[in-house]
């Protein structure tokens, strides 16, 4: 028999709070959404992107965290207390969760390395100013990118893994409460030190501007065809906010009763988009400054990635590396720039593996001493061939996204409004039991609107934006057709047993 | 902001006011009401079971 685990819960609103915003805060806060407002119609890609937050961001936070608090349990335990045939959406969210997490920590473990490198500028300073960007990409290429085992990623990836072991066994309280508050702190602080440098640097204006600048002709027309701004807005607010992965989900069940649910939500939806917009004054000061350096008028003529892995691990440190200053002052720069990248990451990571220990916690009533040691090292043996395979990571991150992601989504919203509504209250998409319940534990009140936006809205915008992608997506899947099946085959046979599974009394 | 062109300085001032403001807002709801809500939530589900 299994003895009855008392559940854990936060010490502190405030601590809830951080834990929520770290999580939600990642890496694609300071390189996906910088590339976007470029891309798509500067400081007018703002509307779109508040409009979508309001819309579809704020009310799927309020339905995750309703979810967590109403059932106090994970999201296995939360969709199987809607409607027990929905058990195994909760059991894919946690294992897509899962999987990203170990490419993820790979990524982690390239900011690792890339700490003490910027801290002596490991690149080197070429004599032409013209050979830094150079400098910089192949630095990129050699260190992360080159096809062969690399002992020292290995390193770095068990350094994180330790890191990520060492915050979760320690519990929701002493762990991660504790881990998110430095972390959250920490990464604000950081970003608020470069962006005083970013702004400050010649030329820094002339980024700045480029990001700014409203393009309404593009907000109108779109760049490929019309409407791809909202498209992107959608896919961008989706995504940076860890909707769908289960987390907030298991988060707000370790609300204490009297938990707050409504502005709950509403704070770490926006604080997260803060963040990103925070974040925007840095990046592009320093990309204004390159732009100056080398005398050109648009950024897409610096010939070095303006978005992705490749801003953060060769164009930010070609700037640091033209700023003015001594050495060691831009080595600090260095330190600063990837140290707020790695506690950025570092939030979401931990918060990925909570969301997957526990669900087993709650089905299984596996403890937490043996059930996070056991995920950490499995974790980091499967990052292992991401090491060794770079090229695996954008494959396998189209499924888990662009795929696993969307669809758990959208069948998430559905859950929350339709199913909801008709399995326990015999009604149509309004959910009043859940509403109620979210108003009850609410600082303010949300109305038949929410279940309209999260019941329809939400499902609608998410298709529309699965059918636009899923050509690109097919196609970034054929790069590797051999480790998207087997990222296919974990997912379906994981979600399965785990579903099968009998659970645990009490549980 | 000084070299910023206008439109975009309106941009940066926009963004601003969406996010932070509403952030602001949502902190401020928090002060503004959160001992409100615990006390009737103590009267809703009783002042033990509020003890966890």
């Amino acid at each position: 028999m299994v003895a009855e685990i008392k559940r854990e819960t936060w010490a502190t609103r405030f601590g809830f709070i951080m834990a929520a915003v770290g999580s939600a805060i990642g890496l694609g806060n300071v390189w996906r959404f910088n590339w976007l407002m470029y891309r798509y119609g500067g400081g007018a890609f703002l509307i779109p992107y508040f409009i979508i937050l309001v819309l579809v961001g704020f009310p799927l936070m309020i339905g995750e965290f309703l979810l967590g608090h109403y059932f106090r349990g994970s999201a296995p335990k939360a969709f199987r207390g809607v409607h027990k045939a929905w058990e195994w959406l909760g059991w894919w969210a946690p294992f897509n969760a899962y999987l990203i997490t170990l490419y993820y920590c790979v990524v982690l473990a390239w900011v690792l390395v890339y700490i003490p490198s910027s801290a002596v500028l490991a690149w080197g300073i070429p004599a032409s100013m013209q050979e830094v960007p150079k400098a910089t990409l192949n630095y990129l290429k050699a260190v992360l990118f080159s096809p062969s085992f690399k002992g020292y990623l290995a390193i770095a990836l068990a350094i994180t893994w330790l890191l990520i072991y060492l915050t979760i066994a320690s519990g929701v309280r002493k762990g991660i409460e504790r881990a998110c508050k430095i972390a959250v702190s920490g990464f604000w602080i950081l970003a608020a030190i470069l962006i005083a440098r970013a702004v400050t640097l010649p030329g820094a204006t002339e980024g700045l501007t480029w990001a700014l600048k409203p393009k309404w002709d593009i907000i109108i027309h779109g760049v490929e065809y019309p409407g791809d701004v909202w498209v992107a807005a959608v896919g961008q607010i989706f995504f940076t906010l860890s909707l769908a992965f289960g987390i907030m989900i298991v988060y707000a069940s370790y609300l204490p009763k009297y938990g707050e649910i409504n502005n709950n939500a509403l704070i770490t939806s926006f604080a997260n988009c803060a963040f990103s917009y925070f974040c925007m004054w840095a990046i592009w000061g320093i990309t204004g400054f390159l732009m100056w350096s080398f005398h050109v008028t648009n950024p897409a003529q610096l010939k070095i990635p303006i978005g992705g892995a490749g801003l953060a691990f060769a164009t930010i440190p070609a700037g640091i590396t033209l700023m003015p200053g001594p050495a060691a002052l831009k080595g600090f720069f260095g330190v600063v720039f990837f140290l707020m990248l790695f506690l950025a990451g570092f939030s979401s990571a931990i918060s990925l593996i909570e969301a997957m220990f526990a669900s087993f916690m709650d089905k299984f009533g596996i403890d937490r001493k043996i059930g996070v040691p056991v995920l950490c090292i499995i974790g980091f043996l499967g990052g292992l061939p991401f090491v060794l395979n770079p090229g695996l990571i954008d494959p396998i991150d189209a499924f888990c996204c662009n795929i696993g992601l969307v669809i758990i989504g959208l069948l998430e919203a559905i859950v929350i409004t339709w199913v909801w509504a008709w399995v326990r209250n015999k009604k149509i998409l309004f959910n009043d039991e859940g509403r109620e319940y979210a108003n009850l534990h609410g600082e303010f009140k949300i109305g038949r609107w929410w279940d309209v936006l999260l019941g329809i809205l939400t499902p609608v915008l998410l298709i529309i934006m699965f059918v636009r992608g899923i050509g690109t997506t097919i196609g970034t899947m054929s790069q590797s057709p051999v480790g998207v099946g087997v990222a296919i085959a974990y997912v379906v046979i994981a979600t399965a047993v785990a579903t099968a599974l009998k659970w645990r009394r009490g549980g | 902001m000084g070299g910023l062109p206008p439109d975009a300085v309106g941009m940066a001032i926009l963004g601003g006011i969406l996010l932070y403001g509403t952030l602001l807002y949502g902190l401020w709801i928090a002060k503004k009401r959160g001992r409100e809500l615990t006390e009737r939530l103590k009267k809703y589900y009783g002042e033990g079971e509020l003890k966890e």
